[in-house]
């Protein structure tokens, strides 16, 4: 027991124009858990994300924290951090222009720990965003997530155009301090093999609709075949391709 | 949060983050543009001096103009012109403001109440700012010239200062509300709704009335849009998306 609080979605359906981005969607991300959030393309993960950081209105159902909605509430909103390939940066800004927004507005900001994971990666902060490598760009994304000590942290395919070296760098500085200081991380990623072991809970998003969620042990057990247990791609393969629900 | 072993700061409220965050930036870009304007004018000055151009005091229909032919070089410029760059400096700086930090401070956790709030108040201050620019130029021109460079003689210096501080709120809540149009909607619907609005604003000759009415026989027509401007822009930020 970490003593987060959990995160309620319920009935959560979104539309762009005539396309259903997320249809009745029902979830609970357990608090102080590393939940993957996964699916393909178009499957609805970065608008469910961006829907629990309260980046886009509801257009219906519930999204709560600590049973209290997250939409305009300076208490949730605060502890809420959606790290994604865009956003969250004054652009063409030296970096430390966006960092000091983001230390006034996190109350759990910690700025050594900010410095140390830039100088880490590697990303000068006298340059803006915009003038950074893609690579670096996703590193100070990655950098600023963790610094946030948000009690949900999303991140959203915020390694893209990482290194192998930096990547895996990151997972184990997200690890450490995951287990340093529990908060709730929410991981949304195509690069399934290298994060599957670290997703204790999981949410398969299809077309919108949430076709499996759970303890991703017991998720893989049950698209298991034989003695071998799948992976989740593999899960993800029988999901998709045969639309079963379970 | 009883298992975060970071400790959690004592925090002031959102909006009055956000204000202090909006209104330093503002006022900072305010200042050196400020900076900027009378450095290019001293430095105009002090060249003109040293070639010994004739300097001309300024009628109300010029600002600044150089006259030159082959015998002389004629300088007109009047000081009342920086109350008036000031005030386009406030309208480009709430633009600005606007546009590259409303979407990035929600990103980062801010509400949008907090945001409009901070807004708000950094619009006041752009307004007294450039009303304290405009005191100084005062101050020093005194009230008459002052009053003769805005081509208002005989007018009083309250109501100039009425007129003018009515005038440059329009133009900044208005410039913000442009703006968030432009972030709430796609392109294209900004557009729209521009262009239907002026194309309204001529076809039914309410241009030209506004512009009528407004003067300094009913300042409060000026307040009353500037009010709808601000409701405009308080439903536009209420659900902004960030994209």
């Amino acid at each position: 027991m970490t003593g987060l609080a959990d995160l309620q979605i319920r009935s959560v359906t979104h539309r762009f124009g005539s396309t259903t981005a997320l249809s009745q969607v029902d979830a609970t991300i357990r608090g102080g858990t590393i939940t993957g959030l996964i699916g393909r393309n178009g499957a609805g993960k970065t608008t469910l994300a961006r829907l629990i950081a309260a980046w886009q209105p509801l257009q219906s159902g519930s999204i709560h924290l600590d049973g209290h909605p997250v939409w305009e509430s300076q208490d949730r909103t605060s502890r809420v951090c959606l790290m994604k390939d865009t956003g969250g940066f004054l652009e063409d800004q030296p970096v430390r222009k966006s960092l000091r927004v983001h230390r006034a507005a996190r109350p759990h900001w910690d700025h050594d720990y900010a410095m140390r994971l830039l100088d880490l990666f590697e990303v000068p902060t006298k340059k803006s965003p915009e003038k950074l490598s893609t690579g670096k760009r996703s590193a100070l994304r990655a950098a600023v997530a963790l610094a946030t000590r948000a009690e949900v942290t999303i991140l959203d395919e915020v390694y893209l155009g990482m290194d192998a070296v930096t990547r895996r760098m990151f997972y184990d500085e997200l690890m450490a301090d995951y287990i340093a200081r529990p908060r709730t991380v929410i991981l949304s990623s195509h690069l399934l093999d290298e994060v599957e072991d670290l997703m204790e809970e999981v949410v398969v998003l299809d077309r919108g609709r949430v076709m499996a969620a759970g303890d991703t042990d017991e998720v893989r057990q049950q698209y298991s075949s034989g003695s071998s247990l799948a992976s989740l791609t593999d899960v993800l393969v029988q999901i998709t391709t045969s639309g079963a629900e379970r | 949060m009883s298992a975060m072993s970071t400790d959690r700061r004592t925090t002031a409220p959102q909006w009055r983050v956000a204000t202090t965050l909006l209104a330093t930036e503002g006022l900072r870009a305010m200042v050196s543009a400020t900076a900027v304007m009378v450095a290019v004018a001293l430095l105009f000055y002090a060249v003109a001096r040293s070639l010994g151009w004739e300097f001309v005091e300024a009628r109300s229909d010029v600002m600044l103009g150089v006259v030159a032919d082959q015998r002389s070089v004629v300088v007109v410029v009047a000081s009342g012109w920086l109350p008036v760059a000031v005030s386009t400096a406030a309208i480009i700086v709430a633009i600005v403001l606007t546009a590259s930090r409303t979407r990035m401070f929600v990103s980062a956790g801010f509400t949008r109440r907090a945001i409009m709030s901070g807004t708000a108040v950094t619009l006041v201050l752009l307004v007294a700012y450039a009303l304290v620019v405009g005191a100084i130029v005062t101050l020093v021109l005194g009230p008459s010239a002052t009053a003769g460079y805005l081509g208002a003689e005989g007018a009083q210096v309250s109501s100039l200062v009425a007129n003018g501080v009515s005038g440059l709120a329009f133009g900044v809540v208005g410039a913000v509300a442009v703006t968030v149009l432009f972030l709430r909607f796609v392109w294209w619907v900004g557009v729209l709704v521009l262009a239907t609005l002026s194309l309204l604003l001529t076809v039914t000759g309410a241009a030209g009335a506004l512009d009528a009415v407004s003067s300094s026989a009913f300042p409060w027509v000026l307040w009353a849009l500037t009010a709808l401007l601000a409701c405009a822009y308080w439903a536009m930020m209420r659900r902004l998306p960030v994209r």
